[in-house]
């Protein structure tokens, strides 16, 4: 059963009653949740999304109002995970951006049988490019763009490579988009279903975007790793890729990796398996439609 | 640190370090710290020789010598350099 064959009321329900258990990849959450912006949130971007039937969840999740007088002079929520409140409280209407954040934190604080590199995948032909990416760079709008072009979404926050193959591990949770890039991507692809957008949060404006059909029924499928390229939008730049060493890329995502230092030996041999395993390079953008057909030449 | 041609330099024992080199490029991996550096060519080959056995400053001195082609006596000076580095990051130390 998909999230998408309930109601609204059916799913606002669920949620109330702590009885959604979703899956995204590898993961089961279960989620609870008074907040209609939770309800309308999943409804929107997850309802391709696999719900769980069965009994073991890797995590518990709840988001809603903190308690005392507070929430209601100033409506607020929080987010909790088995009990505990790792966030500080947040506007109401942020709800649904909190729950993605808190999801993210979920699965890089506890998903250490990976390696999670900070970095989006996507893949195409059998092919996986590995996008690490500094605030700002670019990386989530190209992400969305790429994948509203045909690539298959893995990731677009946590790279999780096998650490029994090194294969690339899909989540296939929606791509957060930020401030411009919400209506770049709005503009390029008026098909696009972007969630509603929480506004002044300290990332700016953040809205998340949709993961394709074929990314979610596909999650299951690991990707073989083929290219590592750092996006850089810089305004005017031709779209173009150089050379990037691969001993920089391996110190690069291993200084922004979620565990790398945790796994030992194990998260030096995984990461420099996957520099072995890839083409390095720098990717210069400015144009959607440009970095689209170079991306194009490079799966071809 | 003073030049000893008798010294004698090792890996320390719980480094567990690991190697990679791409196009010419070194990357070490300290696994008791967690630690990732790259290298240059000359102290790479300095750890890869030390990685092997232990070996003394004259020894290492000379393989520096043949590798980079040049006098003994200049590449002890750059090898006082290499393991002043590498003591201080933990990555070798002489042996007691």
């Amino acid at each position: 059963m998909k999230l998408g064959d309930l109601s609204l009321s059916q799913l606002r329900r669920r949620l109330a009653d702590n009885a959604l258990a979703l899956r995204t990849g590898p993961f089961v959450t279960r989620i609870h949740s008074p907040m209609p912006q939770v309800a309308d949130g999943l409804m929107r971007l997850y309802a391709d999304f696999p719900l769980d039937a069965g009994e073991f969840r890797d995590f518990h999740v709840r988001v809603g109002p903190p308690p005392g007088l507070r929430r209601w002079l100033r409506p607020q929520i929080n987010f909790w995970y088995d009990g505990h409140s790792p966030f500080k409280p947040l506007p109401a209407d942020h709800a649904f951006a909190l729950l993605e954040w808190g999801l993210n934190w979920c699965v890089a604080g506890h998903a250490h049988h990976y390696l999670m590199l900070h970095a989006a995948v996507l893949e195409k032909n059998g092919r996986a490019v590995v996008l690490p990416g500094d605030p700002g760079a670019g990386k989530s709008t190209l992400t969305a763009a790429l994948m509203l072009s045909g690539w298959r979404l893995l990731s677009d926050e946590i790279a999780l490579v096998d650490r029994d193959d090194g294969l690339l591990v899909g989540l296939a949770r929606p791509v957060s988009l930020k401030n411009a890039s919400i209506d770049v991507i709005r503009r390029a692809f008026p098909d696009s279903v972007i969630g509603a957008p929480a506004f002044d949060t300290h990332k700016g404006t953040v809205a998340h975007l949709r993961p394709s059909a074929d990314s979610v029924a596909r999650v299951g499928e690991k990707a073989r790793p083929a290219w590592v390229v750092f996006p850089r939008w810089r305004e005017g730049s031709p779209a173009r890729l150089s050379p990037h060493s691969r001993a920089d890329a391996l110190l690069h995502t291993a200084s922004h990796a979620f565990n790398y230092s945790l796994l030992g030996g194990l998260g030096f041999e995984l990461n420099a398996a996957l520099m072995d395993a890839c083409e390095c390079h720098d990717f210069e953008y400015s144009c959607l439609d440009d970095a689209l057909r170079v991306f194009a030449e490079l799966a071809a | 640190m003073t030049p000893d041609p008798a010294r004698r330099w090792r890996i320390p024992p719980e480094a567990d370090l690991r190697h990679r080199e791409w196009d010419g490029e070194h990357v070490f991996f300290h696994g008791a710290a967690g630690d990732t550096h790259r290298f240059s060519d000359a102290a790479a080959l300095v750890l890869q020789r030390l990685m092997a056995a232990p070996a003394d400053e004259s020894d290492l001195a000379t393989l520096l010598a043949k590798a980079a082609a040049v006098e003994p006596v200049e590449a002890a000076t750059a090898l006082t350099d290499i393991l002043g580095e590498l003591a201080r990051l933990e990555f070798a130390e002489p042996v007691a």
